[in-house]
């Protein structure tokens, strides 16, 4: 029996049935690579994710959830400091995704180093098709070639008022008015009141570099609002709750994702933009050091960005899509809110960042946040 | 083989010990070493210096916060104290008694928050109380003062740690025998006299422990001054919360718990000196006793 020699490129000589036989192990070899790579890539098990109330897609992503087996345990944060309080430590929690706002960027990525980059051949849905301009490869979460936090979502806060008891407030100054004395709440969110404050002192455009004596201006002006507050809210829960009771009718500069529950309990909240501007904002998702489920993670951050799971929660907590295929799947008041068409001009004048951490020369984030504390005491 | 009474005791009291070395001995002398550390930019650097101490010492905002701390957490105590003692001598001398010792026990059935967010529904503006208040006829307009305030603080924390003091009173006055009570009568003593010659002299360990108890609970509470308190809830604990929150600076906070743990201490010590020197402790009893 004769059997017919194939001559290999690498001049080696093996029969037909070996080399048959070899092909068939590589082709098996490949396929098991592949699927193994499938079985690594696919998305299961818990995702420890910590978002903003509200914020954390477990109502968007059911479907996904069902289909996945993947269940979400979410961790509310009530202010952005709750997120890099978890990393800086020795020991951090396997958390594999956070939502964070993008004055953080710098302090995240480039100086405590507690996210890891992104891969986008595992985030299709992140790409210039999908999103606004403002949003993509943008240096706040595109550096050095890699993806460090991915956009999902943007707004504005802004000053709420209970349409029922007073009218529409025209600037935050509006609330030192007679009316609301002992009504208002303040948010115990440095990302929104800190930027608030120094509007209100006439320095917002200086914000977040202010000197210490600015800084002391800032808050004698802001103390003023603190004077005619009812109560310093600890989070949005607890803001709703105290505006459905009837315990305070306005909010300083709080998330209007409020308004919808508020309107589930009878109660209309409204949002005013006051001259003195609301706060722009946008929020990204980054994956952090001690994450463990990170092919799911990668897997929610897409989901995330889904056109239709985008208008969804965009509508749900009275925000903004990041996708502009989402747009056209809002409802028509959500669509109207925001002017899409000139969305750069919202974002010409730049996003607010946060005071810096060291400096001769302006006050430090430190210095911030001893302020916020002797504001919050009372002195 | 037979163990002595000794060795039978500290195999019994091993786990907990080991325990409590374990989970609080051990981080408390992390803390300790934290503290003399330095932190800058959310960066903590082994070392070895005071400033942590001599900054928070200087600091004027740590001084307020402690203040109101430590003013929240003495009228709580005096209160709760205050009101534990006749449930206590109820529970301890009466009989039949334990369907209040159930009604106190089933106060802890429900949850710390419910308790909490109960009170200020209660006394919001709309509140129970404001409504009762004006249909009482006793005010005009809600009294805003009921929340947000030291009253709702103290109020809500009497709540929360009265069955707590109850329990704490009641065994020290277990030890007392209703017959030294008896024969204090009987020599012609009133009640109250017999409350003051016989039952808290013999159980003023307890009762000051109780007390030190609740007020260090109370103290270092600041979940409740915050959701209660308004300016006045900003206290010790929210502010070492916040060095270890927002600021990165686990040694500065390391150094204010350490503060407060001292003043504490120190409180404990006047305390029993002002005990000793009004004759309701026991040591300054014997003194006189022995001078007499």
């Amino acid at each position: 029996m004769s059997h017919k020699i194939a001559k290999t490129s690498y001049g080696m000589h093996m029969d037909r049935r070996t080399a048959l036989f070899g092909m068939t192990g590589v082709a098996a070899g490949a396929m098991l690579v592949r699927m193994s790579s499938w079985a690594q890539a696919a998305p299961g098990g818990e995702l420890q994710v910590m978002a903003w109330e509200g914020y954390d897609l477990n109502a968007q992503l059911t479907d996904w959830k069902a289909a996945t087996g993947v269940s979400i345990e979410a961790t509310s944060i009530t202010n952005q400091d709750d997120v890099q309080a978890k990393f800086v430590a020795g020991n951090p929690p396997p958390i594999d995704l956070a939502e964070y706002n993008q004055a953080y960027a710098d302090l995240y990525i480039r100086e405590l180093k507690i996210a890891t980059p992104i891969d986008p051949a595992q985030v299709p849905n992140y790409n210039a098709d999908n999103l606004f301009a403002q949003f993509h490869d943008q240096p706040t979460w595109f550096a050095d070639g890699k993806l460090w936090g991915s956009p999902y979502i943007w707004g504005f806060n802004t000053l709420l008022f209970n349409s029922g008891k007073v009218s529409a407030p025209k600037s935050y100054k509006d609330l030192l008015d007679p009316p609301f004395k002992g009504k208002i709440a303040i948010m115990d969110d440095t990302v929104s009141s800190w930027p608030v404050a120094a509007r209100v002192a006439g320095l917002g455009a200086k914000y977040p570099l202010l000197t210490k004596d600015e800084l002391a201006q800032t808050f004698a002006e802001f103390a003023k609002y603190r004077d005619q507050a009812r109560v310093i809210a600890l989070n949005q829960g607890e803001l709703m709750n105290l505006m459905v009771s009837g315990e305070v009718v306005a909010a300083l500069c709080a998330d209007p994702s409020i308004m919808g529950q508020a309107a589930e309990q009878n109660v209309t909240i409204e949002m005013a933009l006051p001259e003195e501007g609301p706060v722009l904002w946008v929020d990204a998702w980054f994956i952090p050091i001690s994450a463990d489920n990170i092919e799911t993670a990668h897997a929610f951050i897409n989901q995330s960005l889904d056109p239709k799971v985008q208008a969804e929660v965009a509508m749900a907590v009275v925000q903004a899509p990041v996708s502009k295929k989402a747009v056209e799947l809002l409802d028509e008041a959500s669509r109207k809110r925001i002017d899409y068409s000139a969305i750069d001009k919202i974002f010409a004048s730049g996003l607010p960042g946060i005071p810096p951490r060291t400096s001769e020369t302006h006050a430090t984030y430190d210095d911030w946040v001893t302020a916020w504390q002797e504001f919050k005491a009372g002195m | 083989m037979r163990l002595s009474n000794q060795t039978t005791g500290r195999l019994l009291a091993a786990p907990a010990a080991f325990y409590m070395s374990l989970f609080f001995v051990a981080p408390t002398a992390v803390l300790l070493v934290y503290s003399f550390w330095r932190a800058a930019s959310y960066q903590i650097i082994p070392d070895f210096v005071f400033s942590n101490y001599l900054n928070a010492l200087a600091s004027a905002l740590f001084w307020r916060v402690t203040g109101n701390a430590i003013t929240i957490g003495l009228i709580t105590a005096a209160a709760t104290l205050i009101l534990a003692i006749p449930v206590a001598y109820y529970l301890t001398y009466v009989r039949k008694s334990q369907a209040i010792l159930y009604l106190v026990l089933i106060t802890w059935f429900s949850s710390y928050l419910v308790r909490v967010y109960a009170w200020r529904t209660l006394l919001g503006t709309s509140g129970v109380l404001n409504t009762v208040l004006l249909q009482l006829g006793l005010v005009d307009a809600p009294v805003e003062a009921l929340l947000f305030s030291r009253f709702a603080v103290a109020i809500t924390l009497i709540h929360v740690y009265l069955p707590l003091c109850i329990l704490l009173v009641a065994s020290s006055l277990r030890d007392i025998k209703p017959e030294l009570v008896e024969a204090s009568r009987d020599l012609g003593t009133s009640q109250l006299g017999a409350f003051f010659r016989v039952v808290a002299p013999n159980a003023a360990n307890g009762l000051i422990g109780a007390f030190m108890l609740t007020f260090i609970l109370v103290a270092g509470d600041y979940v409740t001054p915050q959701m209660l308190g308004g300016p006045s809830g900003q206290t010790t604990g929210l502010l070492i919360a916040d060095q270890f929150r927002k600021t990165g600076n686990w040694p500065l906070g390391a150094a204010q718990a350490f503060i407060m743990f001292a003043l504490s201490i120190l409180l404990y010590g006047a305390i029993t000196l002002a005990g000793r020197w009004s004759g309701l402790l026991p040591g300054a009893r014997r003194r006189q006793g022995a001078g007499a």
